[in-house]
């Protein structure tokens, strides 16, 4: 929701003119501190605001420190958040249960009984609801401090960092912004914008919703209703469901983005893009490059390149982005299809970068592709759109989907 | 800059265009409040 | 140059405060049509509103939309009738020429003036009541009509699915300010049930008497396309008609085999629903006596405070809609008794808090009913001159005849 709801309309519709009308930039940034707030806690509410706040102050004292072991701890307890948020439950419910049957309840059980309070009444544990927009905050977070380890300097005026905290157009789904890059945009909003701004922000914010509202919902009506008679549908039909899928994930999210970085630009604010037409990529690595620019390029330089990226030989580099894909899987949700459909994106990625490596045949293939940009499209995006029949449904059901693509019961 | 260019560039048309995307962003907003009006379906990436 | 480098072109070379000039204008236009909008009768030749003018196929008539169709109907001097209510006053099962209200029209002659505001699964503050209240002061001499169960009370802004109507009429300042339904819609929004979307609700009636978003829309979605496509609008390749043009597609039960009205499958859930209007509000006595289970009538008491302000009860007749004799006939002897006295006291209780109140079909034979509730046009004209005397009675009662 969110964004397509009556209260967010109005929010928006008095705070984006009273911005505008304080000219002053020092009373623009707290007003939109203060709004970003409102917005914060009528969206996630206290149990979901205090956290948020718990973990934002921390991020921004250990910042201020610039301190390479404090950032570090900041890290891990950013990265520890997340973990026991949004995966504590799958951890014990699914992985544990995995390895023992017997372990993963007895866990709960445990967990419960040493904190009675937090047991909801149906039996669920509360704590293990994730705060709204948590992977977002846990990613901006250690992106900051790890920033800050490395030299940059840390963000002073604790407006600055609450506002890259909760800026309310990217708060709750991204894209993921940078700190350097975030502030001065910020700045220069709160000084400079302009009617190019607005009339800009108000276009992007139209094509947004006409992605959303007209297109990915409408898609969406489609396909729940054709989905579960997949297999009494002609070939021809289920190839257009199939593109209807695709067509609905990259409406609905890259429609998300345009609404919040056109309401960014309302306020004069320019971050950065989230998409750049995935679907006309030649390649996976074209894809990431142009798919949810702002995760991919996080785990690259936050996982991936950490990790050793390729710089450690073949297997190394095959390794680093096996685990790095994983990740971006288990960011989405903690399922086993959203880990498949990473490692899946993980390692089509491996191959397409070093099938050329082959002796041979992979000269002689990267030949031909090479003289073929349609095959290498038309292959890179079948790839990407299998992937996601694994991200929308359980294992099982998407490979039944896959195969009855190609005409296989 | 050729003459479609040249054409594309001058004043009335950029106006002339500028105010016909400016009225369609009007007419979706309008749209807009009253879409709203039916269950919308959440946001896919929220949920992340 | 392709189109794609022209559309870059023209896109790089914006004149934003045109465009901006062209957002507002574009917009404001829109406000504008819809003020216009809502006072149009959009329905033309209204009979009722059919599965493609109601929520179950998202569209949501406003209370301009219904005002407005009382107001082409009307001629001067005839009193006003409005039948709230739900599917059985909707007259499902009843094909639009031989709906209940039609007869009820040709009964009371052409002194009144009957329209159909009833919708499927509505209850007595739903719709119709809406736009009667709204109407108060332009058809003073107006009587609302609609049906409830035994023992059951309402919400005085209405059901869940309905709701919008209210609210809609309440932020364009069209309802009577009764302190005693504040309170009682107060009280009921504090439970979470009631309370989950309110703000949504508020907020998008409270732009909407600005905007005027709903009149615009439903103007195009009715007149000249469809805006809001679904599986529940026929025709996957027409999806953009107007809604005007679909038929109402109301079946007549009459038509239909005994075997699908009265579902054998059925029988015990039907039971269940029927034994449900009286097993609650009964125990028996030590003489073996039916009497009152106090608490479900106090609770009906309770869930009755509030719902139409004080100047309004008295133009209000609450139907009782009894069950189809064919599953009263399968009842115990004694717990016909009980059903039976259950419609009664609910129609006396009723009465007893000011309102007008008449139960039917206690004379109706299976061949009136479609189903366990709703009638055939058989039992329709039947229902038709029960209630034509009774509005009569009203009439005369209320004083509109007087003023004539």
């Amino acid at each position: 929701m969110i964004f397509n709801t009556y209260w967010f309309i109005l929010f928006a519709g008095i705070v984006i003119p009273v911005f505008w009308m304080l000219k002053k930039p020092f009373l623009r940034v707290p007003f939109l501190a203060v709004a970003c707030a409102v917005f914060h806690y009528h969206y996630a509410g206290p149990a979901g605001m205090a956290p948020i706040i718990a973990l934002g102050a921390l991020t921004y004292v250990l910042g201020l420190t610039r301190n390479r072991f404090a950032c570090i701890a900041g890290i891990i307890v950013s990265v520890l958040a997340l973990c026991f948020y949004k995966y504590a439950h799958f951890l014990t419910g699914e992985v544990l249960t995995l390895i023992n049957p017997a372990w993963g309840p007895a866990v709960e059980v445990s967990a419960k009984k040493l904190l009675p309070g937090l047991v909801a009444p149906g039996g669920s544990i509360y704590l293990f609801v994730p705060p709204l927009g948590m992977s977002f905050f846990a990613f901006e977070f250690v992106h900051y401090l790890y920033e800050v380890r490395k030299g940059a300097a840390p963000l002073r005026n604790p407006l600055h960092f609450l506002l890259f905290a909760i800026f309310f157009p990217t708060l709750v789904a991204g894209p993921i912004k940078r700190f350097g890059q975030f502030v001065p945009a910020l700045q220069d909003g709160a000084n400079n914008v302009n009617s190019a701004d607005v009339a800009e922000g108000l276009r992007r914010i139209a094509t947004g919703f006409i992605k959303k509202v007209i297109i990915a919902d409408n898609l969406t009506l489609a396909i729940d209703y054709y989905v579960p008679q997949f297999e009494a549908l002609d070939l021809l039909t289920r190839w257009f469901i199939f593109t209807l899928i695709a067509m609905r994930i990259l409406m609905d999210f890259s429609g998300y983005s345009d609404i919040a970085i056109g309401l960014a630009r309302l306020l004069g604010v320019k971050i950065p893009e989230n998409f750049n037409w995935p679907y006309a990529a030649k390649s996976i690595q074209d894809f990431w490059q142009r798919w949810h620019i702002s995760l991919s390029s996080w785990i690259r330089d936050y996982v991936y390149i950490p990790l050793g990226g390729n710089r450690h030989g073949l297997v190394r580099k095959i390794l680093n982005g096996l685990i790095a894909f994983a990740l971006v899987g288990l960011w989405h949700g903690p399922a086993w299809n959203f880990v498949i459909w990473g490692l899946y994106h993980g390692l089509g990625l491996a191959i397409c970068s070093n099938y050329a490596a082959v002796p041979s045949a992979g000269p002689k293939l990267q030949g031909w592709l090479a003289r073929s940009p349609r095959t290498c499209w038309v292959a890179t995006q079948l790839f990407a759109w299998l992937g996601w029949l694994v991200f929308f449904y359980p294992v099982p059901q998407a490979l039944r989907m896959a195969g009855l693509l190609f005409g296989v019961k | 800059m050729n003459p479609l260019e040249t054409f594309l560039k001058s004043a009335p048309v950029k106006h002339a265009f500028s105010l016909l995307v400016g009225l369609a962003v009007g007419v979706l907003f309008h749209y807009l409040l009253f879409r709203l009006t039916l269950p919308v379906q959440p946001f896919i990436y929220v949920a992340f | 140059m392709t189109a794609v480098e022209i559309f870059r072109q023209l896109r790089s070379a914006f004149a934003p405060k045109t465009l901006i000039c062209g957002v507002l204008i574009g917009f404001g236009a829109l406000c504008l049509l819809g003020r216009q909008a809502a006072r149009e009768n959009l329905h033309k030749h209204f009979i009722r509103f059919t599965q493609w003018t109601g929520p179950e196929t998202k569209y949501y008539p406003t209370v301009n939309e219904m005002m407005a169709i009382v107001r082409a109907k009307i001629k001067p001097g005839q009193i006003l009738v409005v039948v709230g209510g739900n599917s059985v006053l909707r007259g499902v099962g009843q094909p639009p020429e031989r709906v209940w209200t039609k007869y009820l029209q040709e009964n009371l002659g052409d002194g009144y003036c009957v329209v159909n505001f009833a919708f499927n699964g509505s209850g007595v503050t739903d719709g119709g009541a809406v736009a009667a209240e709204a109407l108060r002061r332009e058809f003073p001499r107006q009587i609302y009509m609609a049906n409830a169960a035994p023992t059951q009370g309402s919400v005085p802004d209405g059901s869940v699915v309905y709701r919008f109507m209210f609210w809609d009429a309440y932020h364009k300042g069209l309802l009577v300010d009764d302190p005693a339904r504040n309170a009682a819609i107060h009280e009921s929004h504090k439970l979470p049930y009631y309370a989950e979307g309110m703000n949504e609700l508020h907020a998008r009636e409270w732009l909407d008497h600005w905007f005027y978003f709903q009149d615009f829309w439903n103007d195009i979605t009715l007149v000249k396309f469809n805006t809001v496509w679904g599986f529940y609008v026929p025709g996957l390749t027409k999806f953009l008609q107007p809604r005007k043009r679909l038929p109402d597609p109301e079946p007549d039960f009459l038509a239909m085999p005994m075997s699908s009205r009265y579902v054998e499958a059925n029988l015990e859930a039907e039971m269940l629903n029927v034994r449900g209007c009286s097993v609650y509000a009964y125990n028996k006595d030590a003489e073996g006596k039916w009497q009152p289970y106090t608490p479900v009538w106090d609770q009906f008491f309770a869930a009755t405070k509030g719902l139409f302000p004080p100047e309004l009860k008295q133009r209000t007749l609450i139907l009782m809609s009894r069950n189809s004799p064919y599953y009263i006939r399968r009842l115990a002897p004694d717990e016909q008794e009980r059903n039976d006295l259950a419609y009664l006291d609910a129609v006396k209780n009723w009465q007893k808090i000011g309102y007008a109140s008449m139960d039917y079909g206690s004379d109706f034979t299976i061949d009136d009913y479609g189903d366990r509730t709703h009638l055939t046009w058989h039992g329709g004209v039947k229902l038709a001159k029960l209630v034509s005397v009774k509005v009569g009675a009203m009439s005369q009662e209320l004083g509109y005849l007087d003023k004539r």
